[in-house]
C-alpha cells in the first residue's frame, strides 16, 4: 500500500485559482506524486515543502492535533486577508494504491482488507486503488476566529465528485476513525523540537504499554512495591518530615479532619510507575545513565527516529508472530501496525553529520523496500537526495504573484532515450547540482580542478556548495539546461570547440544550436536565423584550406547564450598555451617529451592529438600552437592524468600570474558567473 | 479495550452453555466446511460463534475479515445482531453480514470499470426487475424474426457462440426457461449450454443499446463474476480482505450465486462454511442449484479431512419437542435415508397426544373455521402469544383470509395476512424492509419523550448511512445526535394515547422523509436501487400505515398494529422458512392446496418438511372432507407411519 499522490485545493500556499469546487473541479488541483520508496522534496524555503508535509498531517497524522485543520491552513491570496472573504474551502485528496495485488503478495492481507469495500478500478485490467479526501470550510462567525467544519471521505469514482456533504453515496462516503487510522503519518520535525517530541513520544510508549502488555508478575511487583513503600515510610527522617507538614496541614485544614498528608517518594501503584516510563541510555559501565537531554543536537535526533522506527518494526514482527500462531504478551490491539506508515522528515540534515545522514537514509530505504512503509524528506543537502534516484525528487516552487505553490517531477530524458542513464548517472554524482545558485557544465575533471582556482584568482569566490560544477563531456547538454531551467537555476557551459577533430568545430555548433533553439528559442528572428544556419554547417561544403574568420564569429555568438568554448582545441591545450613555464615543469626524475622543438615531432603530436577523421592538424598548421602538442601529448595523454597535471601546474601559479595570462574565454566566463551570482543574490 | 487473542484449544463459546461436539468441531474447523443443519439445529447461532471464535482467536488475524452471505435480508440482519451480541464492537465491525444481491452489486459498482470488452459499461447502470411476460414474447418474436440480421442481438450472440438456431428453437423456449437459463451461463466463456441461455445473452446485448443499461440482479452476478475472472486483481483483493467466509441456505444458493462464489474463492486460502439443509430444498423456481450440496463438496471439500475440509451433520433439534422430532425424524428418513436421526432436546410435553400433534378432520370449510377458533382461543388462554401460533398455506393466503375473517372478527381473533399486498409489497417483506423498519424506529421513538433504545437505533442507523460508526466518530456522531434531538423535540407526540386518523400518520412520515432526505434512503439497501422497488416501498409503508391509523383508536395502538403485536399471523410455507412458532397450523392439506405436488415431489415433500418442522411445542393439520387429498397419499402415509392422530372438529367444538 502506497500513496500515489496529493492532490490540494486552497491548503496553504497550494492554492486555488478559483474558487473552491461547487460542482466542480476548478481549473486543476496542485498534484504532487509519490514515490513508492522515498520522495525528496527540494526547492527554496518558501516554497512549500513543509506545508505539504502538514497537508500530510491533516489527513493521516497520529494525533488529533496533528489532524485538526486550522484558520492558517486556508489559503489567502497575496495582499489579501482570510476575512475578505466569508467563507473560504479547501480540500486535500490522497490516491492509495496496492502494488501487492500485483505480485501476489501476503502484505496485502494487511493492508487491502481496511480500505477494500471502498475501493475502485478506472479502467479494463487495472489495479483496484483508493481516494480518501479531506474537505474543510472556514466561515466567519460570532467566534472570533471564525468556525471550521471538517469532513474526511472515500471518493468512490474516478470522476470529478463535488465538495460537500455527499448526496449520492455510491459516489462519496464518510470515513470513518477506524479507517483513517489505517495510515499513519510520522512526523519527525527539523530538529529544534526534537526533545520535546522525544519526550512526547517516550510517554505515550508508557502508557500504550500500561493498556497492551499482558503482564506476567504484575501481583508479584505490586507486593514489592509495597514492601518498598513501607520500607521507606518507615524511615524516620520521612516520618519526621511527614508529622511537619500535617502539623501544619491540620492547623490550616480544621474543617476536614479525614485527610493526612503524606510525602510520597515511590509512585503508590503499578500503574503509576508503568506510566513514568523514561528512557535512559546507559553510556559506560562507570557512567550514569543519560538521558536524552543529555544527547547532543545531532544524536537526539537520530535517536528520535530510532524511538519512532523501533515500535513500528516491533509491531511488525508481532505481527509475524501472530500469523504463526503464537501468542505473545500484548493486547490484540497493541500487535497491530497500520496498514501503511508514512516517515515525514524535515530537513533530516540538520544537525547530522553526513556520515549519519547516509546511516538514517539507509534504514529509512530499507524500510521503505516493503509496502508498509513510505518515506518523505524536505532536504537542501546533497547527502540527501544523492542518496535517490532523480525521479523520486519533487522540485517545489512558489509563484511569488499568485502566492501558489507547485510542485513538479524533475524534467529527465524519457527512460527510452540514451541519454536518460548517462543524465541520471551524471547528476547523481553531483546532487549539489539541485541547490546550486548557478551551475557550470564542464567537459570533465579538468573544469572541475581548473574553473575554481581561476574565479579565485579573478576574485570571484565560485564555492562548490553553490556554484555546481558538473562534467559532462560535452553530451546531451539540453537534458542538463532543461533540469536546472526547472529548478530555476541560471547556468553556463564550457565546452571544448575541439577544432580539427572529428566530433569537434561545425560539429559542436550544430549540437549546440540544436539544443538552444529546442530548449530556449529567441524571440529575435535574427537569432533565430542565425541558429537554424549554424544547424546546416557541413565541413565539406566549408571545405580546405581551413578559415579561422568563419569560425571565431561563431565562437562569440554562442557566448550570449552562455556556451563558451575552449579555443581553439579544449581547456588543457588553452592552460598549457596560457601557462607554459608552469606546465611544463617536470616532475622530479622525469624527461618530459623527446625533441619537442622538432617540427615533424609536432606534426606527428599533432596528428595524433587531433586524428584524421575531421579537419585534422590542418587549422594548426603553422600557428603558434604548434610546439605545444608535444607537451600535449605528454602531459595529457600520459600517465599522470588531467587532473594531477592541472593541480601541479596550477600550484606554482601565484593569483596575479593567473589573472595576466587567464585565457580570455575563461576570464568572460567567470564575469558571466559573476554577474549571473549578483543579480540573483539580490 | 484491551483484550488478547485466545489459543484456539482455550476458546469457549460464548453467550451458551455449550455446543453439540460437531457443531463446536464446525465452529473451529481451519478447513472448508459444509454443514448439514436441520430444522432447529441452531444455524444462526453456529456461525455467530464461529464468527466469534475467528475474531477471538488468532484464525482471522487483524486485519482482515469475515463474509457472511445470506440468502435472504433479514437472515442477513439475525446474523448481525446475533454476532453483535455475542462480541465487543471492534471484532463486530470485521463481519460483513449482507445478501448476495448486496455483495454482487458493490462489486459491479465499485469496479464496472474494469469490465472487459463485449460487456463494457460506458456509465453507470441502473438496476432493473425481473423480465415481464410482454417484455419477454416482444423479445422472442424479435429474436426469431432476427436470426440472421447482423447488428440484431440474437445474430450477435449466435455467431460470437458459433451456435445454429432456428426460429423454432426461439419458440420452443418459454419464459421460465428464459428466466432460468442465466443460472447455467457464463459471459466470459459464452459457455451457453441452450437456445434459453443464448436468448438470455442476446438480452443482456440488447440492455446494453439503453444509454443507462438496465441490469437484473442475476445479470449483475454474472457480470460480477466476469469481473473477477477478467481482473485477477480485483479478485486478489477479495481474497486478501477476506480469511473467511459464511453461506447461509446453501440448499437455495443460484447457479448465478454460486458461479461468482466459486470465481472468486476456488483455489484460494479463503477458508469457507456453508450451512444449509438440503432437505429444505424449495427455491427450486427461483433458480436454486439443483446439487448446491454436491457442488460445493466437490468444489470445495476435495482434498479431504486430512486438509481440514469436511462435511459435517448436525442432529440435535433445539426448536421442536421430542414428538414433534420424532415426526420429523419420519419425514426425513424419506427425503434424506442417510442423515442421522434429529435428537430432540427438549422432552414432549406432559399432554394428549393429540393435543401436540393431529390432524383435524373436519366435515366443511365452517366447521373448519369454527373449530379453529376454538383452537386457537385455547391456545391464546394457555399463554400462547397470538405472533407464536402461525397459520401457514401452500398458498393463495388472500382467499383464507377472506374465509376465516368473519369467524375470528366475531371471536375477537386478529388475523394478519403476511402475504397480503399493501400497495407495492407484502406485509412480511415490508417488516424486514430496512426503510419501513427506520420508519417504525422513528414513530416508537417520537411516542417515546426518553427515546432509549429507539433512539440508539435511529442514531445508528444515521451514523450507518454517514459511513459513521457510533462509539468511535464521537465528534461527528454527536453532530448527528444533535440533529436527531432537534427533529424529536419538535415532532414529539406527548400523548400516545390520543387520536390518530391515517392523515396524521402520513404527514409525519412525511417529515421523517424530509428529515433524512430521500436520496439518503434510497442509498440504504442496495434493492432500492432497483427501478421502482423504492418507491413502492415508501408508498407501501404509508398506505399501511394509514390502514393501521384508521383501524385504531389512538396513535400507540397504530403502531402496534402495524407492527402485529397480538395477531395471528397467516403466510405460505415458502415465506415461513426460517421462522418458528410455537404451534403451527397448516392448513389445507388437500389437492387443491397441494396440486402442483406431483409435479415434483421432491420439492413438496421438502415443502411439508419445512412446514412441519417450524413448530416449537404443537403441529396440527386440517383436511375437509369435502376436499380431495389423493396427490397426497405419500404424506399421508407418511403421517400414519408417525401415528398422527385425527382430531374431529366436532370434538373441539364440543370442548368449547
Amino acid at each position: 500500500m502506497k500513496i500515489a499522490n496529493i492532490q490540494l485545493w486552497g491548503f496553504r500556499c497550494f492554492g486555488a485559482a478559483v474558487p473552491l469546487p461547487t460542482d466542480q473541479h476548478p481549473a486543476a488541483p496542485i498534484k504532487i506524486d509519490f514515490d513508492d520508496g522515498i520522495t525528496a522534496l527540494i526547492g527554496r524555503n518558501g516554497s512549500g515543502k513543509s506545508a505539504l508535509l502538514t497537508a500530510l498531517q491533516r489527513l493521516f497524522g497520529e494525533t488529533r492535533d496533528e489532524r485538526s485543520i486550522r484558520q492558517e491552513d486556508f489559503f489567502v491570496a497575496p495582499g489579501q486577508t482570510l476575512e475578505a472573504q466569508a467563507q473560504r474551502s479547501l480540500i486535500i485528496e490522497a490516491v492509495v494504491i496496492f502494488p501487492e495485488l500485483e505480485t501476489g503478495s501476503k502484505e496485502a492481507e494487511k493492508t487491502v482488507p481496511p480500505g477494500f469495500r471502498h475501493m475502485i478500478v478506472d479502467s479494463v485490467g487495472k489495479t483496484p486503488f483508493a481516494r480518501i479526501r479531506l474537505e474543510a470550510t472556514w466561515q466567519q462567525s460570532g467566534a472570533l476566529d471564525g468556525t471550521i467544519e471538517e469532513n474526511i471521505y472515500w471518493i468512490l469514482t474516478d470522476q470529478a465528485v463535488p465538495f460537500g456533504p455527499p448526496e449520492d453515496l455510491s459516489l462519496k462516503r464518510r470515513m470513518s476513525q477506524a479507517d483513517r487510522a489505517s495510515i499513519i503519518v510520522r512526523y519527525i520535525p527539523a530538529s529544534r523540537d526534537v526533545t520535546t517530541l522525544t519526550k512526547l513520544t517516550v510517554k505515550s510508549l508508557g502508557r500504550s504499554l500500561m493498556q497492551s502488555v499482558v503482564w506476567q508478575n504484575k501481583a508479584k511487583i505490586s507486593t514489592l512495591l509495597k514492601e518498598a513503600g513501607a520500607a521507606l515510610d518507615a524511615e524516620e527522617s520521612l516520618l519526621q518530615i511527614n508529622k511537619a507538614i500535617n502539623t501544619c496541614w491540620s492547623a490550616l485544614n480544621t474543617a476536614d479532619t479525614q485527610t493526612s498528608a503524606r510525602l510520597s517518594i515511590l509512585p503508590p501503584d503499578f500503574q503509576q510507575i508503568v506510566r513514568a516510563a523514561s528512557v535512559n541510555l546507559d553510556p559506560s559501565p562507570i557512567g550514569r545513565a543519560m538521558a536524552i537531554e543529555d544527547l547532543s543536537d545531532g544524536q537526539r535526533s537520530l535517536f528520535h527516529f530510532a524511538l519512532v522506527k523501533s515500535p513500528l518494526e516491533f509491531k511488525l514482527s508481532l505481527e509475524v508472530e501472530v500469523s504463526k500462531g503464537n501468542n505473545p504478551p500484548f493486547s490484540q490491539e497493541f500487535m497491530r501496525a497500520p496498514a501503511l506508515t508514512l516517515f515525514a522528515f524535515e530537513e533530516p540534515e540538520n544537525h547530522l553529520a553526513p556520515y549519519f545522514l547516509s546511516r538514517l537514509m539507509t534504514e529509512l530505504q530499507t524500510l521503505t523496500g516493503g509496502q508498509r512503509v513510505q518515506g518523505l524528506v524536505t532536504s537542501h543537502s546533497p547527502a540527501i537526495v544523492g542518496r535517490l534516484a532523480p525521479e523520486a525528487l519533487r522540485h517545489m516552487r512558489l509563484r511569488t504573484e499568485t502566492g501558489i505553490s507547485y510542485g513538479s517531477k524533475l524534467k529527465l530524458p524519457d527512460e527510452r532515450d540514451e541519454a536518460a542513464k548517462f543524465v541520471r548517472e551524471a547528476v547523481r554524482a553531483h546532487p549539489e547540482i539541485y541547490f546550486a545558485r548557478h551551475a557550470i557544465f564542464g567537459e570533465g575533471a579538468s573544469e572541475e580542478i581548473v574553473l575554481p582556482r581561476i574565479a579565485d584568482a579573478l576574485d570571484v569566490p565560485v564555492d562548490r556548495s553553490f556554484v555546481a560544477i558538473v562534467p559532462i563531456g560535452g553530451r546531451y547538454i539540453e537534458h542538463f539546461w532543461r533540469l536546472v531551467t526547472q529548478l530555476g537555476i541560471p547556468h553556463t557551459t564550457l565546452m571544448d570547440l575541439d577544432l580539427g577533430r572529428s566530433s569537434g568545430d561545425l560539429a559542436q555548433f550544430k549540437a549546440v544550436a540544436k539544443a538552444v533553439s529546442d530548449l530556449n528559442p529567441p524571440a529575435d528572428p535574427v537569432l533565430a536565423t542565425d541558429l537554424a544556419n549554424a544547424q546546416t554547417l557541413v565541413r565539406n561544403a566549408w571545405g580546405a584550406p581551413w578559415d579561422t574568420a568563419k569560425i571565431e564569429p561563431w565562437v562569440k555568438f554562442f557566448e550570449q547564450f552562455g556556451v563558451f568554448f575552449s579555443d581553439p582545441l579544449d581547456l588543457d591545450m588553452a592552460m598549457l598555451a596560457a601557462f607554459p613555464d608552469a606546465y611544463r615543469k617536470l616532475l622530479p626524475g622525469a624527461s618530459g617529451p623527446q625533441n619537442p622543438g622538432d617540427a615533424t615531432r609536432q606534426a606527428e603530436a599533432a596528428a595524433v592529438v587531433l586524428g584524421s577523421s575531421g579537419f585534422g592538424s590542418a587549422p594548426y598548421l603553422g600557428s603558434t600552437l604548434m610546439p605545444h602538442f608535444p607537451w600535449y601529448s605528454y602531459l595529457f595523454l600520459g600517465k599522470r592524468g588531467k587532473p594531477a597535471v592541472h593541480l601541479a601546474a596550477l600550484s606554482e601559479l601565484t593569483d596575479a600570474q593567473i589573472k595576466a595570462s587567464c585565457p580570455p574565454v575563461l576570464q568572460r566566463l567567470i564575469s558571466r558567473v559573476r554577474d549571473q551570482l549578483e543579480r540573483g543574490g539580490a | 479495550m484491551s483484550t488478547a487473542l485466545i489459543p484456539p484449544t482455550d476458546w469457549k463459546p460464548v453467550g451458551i452453555p455449550g455446543l453439540e461436539p460437531d457443531a463446536l468441531k464446525a465452529v473451529k474447523a481451519t478447513g472448508n466446511t459444509l454443514v448439514t443443519a436441520g430444522p432447529g439445529a441452531g444455524k444462526t447461532e453456529l456461525l455467530g460463534q464461529r464468527g466469534v471464535f475467528l475474531l477471538q482467536t488468532p484464525a482471522c488475524i487483524y486485519p482482515r475479515r469475515v463474509l457472511a452471505i445470506s440468502y435472504k435480508r433479514d437472515a442477513a440482519r439475525n446474523l448481525r445482531e446475533r454476532f453483535q451480541k455475542r462480541c465487543d464492537k471492534e471484532q463486530a465491525r470485521r463481519l460483513d453480514s449482507m445478501t448476495f444481491d448486496a455483495f454482487a452489486k458493490q462489486i459491479l459498482d465499485r469496479f464496472w470499470r474494469a469490465l472487459p470488452d463485449p460487456w463494457k459499461l460506458s456509465g453507470p447502470y441502473k438496476v432493473s426487475g425481473f423480465v415481464s411476460r410482454p417484455q419477454f414474447l416482444d423479445f422472442q418474436r424479435s429474436c426469431a424474426a432476427n436470426i440472421n440480421t447482423v447488428g440484431h442481438p440474437i445474430n450477435w450472440v449466435i455467431t460470437l457462440a458459433r451456435k445454429g438456431l432456428t426460429s423454432a428453437d426461439i419458440y420452443a423456449v418459454n419464459q421460465d426457461k428464459f428466466n432460468l437459463s442465466i443460472q447455467d451461463l457464463e459471459l466470459s466463456s459464452m459457455h451457453t449450454p441452450s437456445a434459453a441461455a443464448l436468448m438470455h445473452i442476446a438480452y443482456i446485448r440488447q440492455a446494453y443499446t439503453n444509454a443507462i443499461v438496465p441490469l437484473t440482479f442475476q445479470m449483475i452476478g454474472r457480470l460480477a463474476q466476469l469481473l473477477i475472472e477478467s481482473n485477477p486483481r480485483i479478485r486478489a483483493a477479495i481474497v486478501a480482505t477476506y480469511s473467511h467466509v459464511f453461506l447461509d441456505e446453501m440448499q437455495d444458493t443460484t447457479g448465478v450465486q454460486y458461479g461468482l462464489l466459486r470465481s472468486i474463492f476456488l483455489g484460494s486460502d479463503t477458508v469457507l462454511t456453508a450451512v444449509g439443509d438440503d432437505k429444505q430444498r424449495i427455491m427450486g423456481w427461483a433458480g436454486a442449484h439443483t446439487n448446491g450440496f454436491g457442488a460445493f463438496a466437490s468444489d470445495f471439500l476435495a482434498a479431504g479431512a486430512a486438509a481440514g475440509q469436511e462435511h459435517i451433520t448436525l442432529s440435535i433439534n433445539y426448536r421442536s419437542n421430542e414428538r414433534i422430532v420424532g415426526i420429523l425424524n419420519i419425514l426425513k428418513a424419506n427425503i434424506a435415508p442417510h442423515e442421522p436421526d434429529f435428537r430432540a432436546a427438549r422432552p414432549t410435553p406432559p399432554l394428549p397426544a393429540e393435543q401436540i400433534c393431529s390432524l383435524i378432520y373436519s366435515p366443511n370449510e365452517t366447521a373448519e373455521a369454527e373449530a379453529l377458533v376454538v383452537l386457537i382461543n385455547s391456545l391464546l388462554s394457555s399463554g400462547t402469544s397470538a405472533r407464536e401460533i402461525g397459520l401457514l398455506v401452500r398458498q393463495r393466503t388472500v382467499d383464507i383470509e377472506e374465509r376465516l375473517k368473519p369467524f375470528f372478527e366475531n371471536a375477537g381473533i386478529r388475523l394478519r395476512n403476511e402475504d397480503r399486498d399493501v400497495g407495492g409489497a407484502s406485509i412480511q417483506d415490508l417488516m424486514t424492509e430496512p426503510y419501513a423498519q427506520l420508519i417504525t424506529e422513528c414513530l416508537d421513538l417520537l411516542m417515546r419523550k426518553r427515546g432509549g433504545g429507539a433512539w440508539a437505533r435511529v442514531l445508528e442507523n444515521m451514523a450507518d448511512m454517514d459511513g459513521l460508526i457510533d462509539g468511535e466518530d464521537e465528534e461527528p456522531v454527536a453532530k448527528l445526535a444533535a440533529r436527531l434531538d432537534a427533529f424529536h423535540s419538535s415532532n414529539f407526540i406527548a400523548d400516545a394515547d390520543k387520536a390518530i386518523a391515517g392523515g396524521d400518520a402520513v404527514e409525519l412520515i412525511d417529515r421523517i422523509d424530509a428529515f433524512f432526505g430521500i436520496p439518503i434512503l434510497k442509498a440504504m439497501a442496495p434493492q432500492y436501487q432497483q427501478g421502482d422497488f423504492f418507491d413502492n416501498i415508501r408508498k407501501a409503508t404509508r398506505a399501511f400505515m394509514a390502514e393501521c391509523a384508521d383501524h385504531s383508536s389512538t396513535w400507540r395502538a397504530s403502531l402496534a398494529r402495524y407492527r402485529g403485536d397480538d395477531q395471528v399471523p397467516l403466510l405460505t410455507i415458502t415465506k415461513s422458512k426460517g421462522l418458528e412458532y410455537d404451534s403451527v397450523i397448516l392448513l389445507g392439506l388437500d389437492d387443491d392446496q397441494w396440486w402442483s405436488f406431483a409435479n415434483n415431489p421432491q420439492e413438496g415433500h421438502s415443502t411439508f418438511f419445512v412446514a412441519a418442522s417450524r413448530a416449537k411445542e404443537r403441529l396440527f393439520m386440517t383436511l375437509c372432507a369435502d376436499k380431495k387429498f389423493g396427490k397426497l397419499k405419500e404424506i399421508y402415509a407418511l403421517l400414519e407411519r408417525a401415528g398422527v392422530s385425527m382430531l374431529n372438529s366436532e370434538t373441539i367444538l364440543k370442548q368449547a
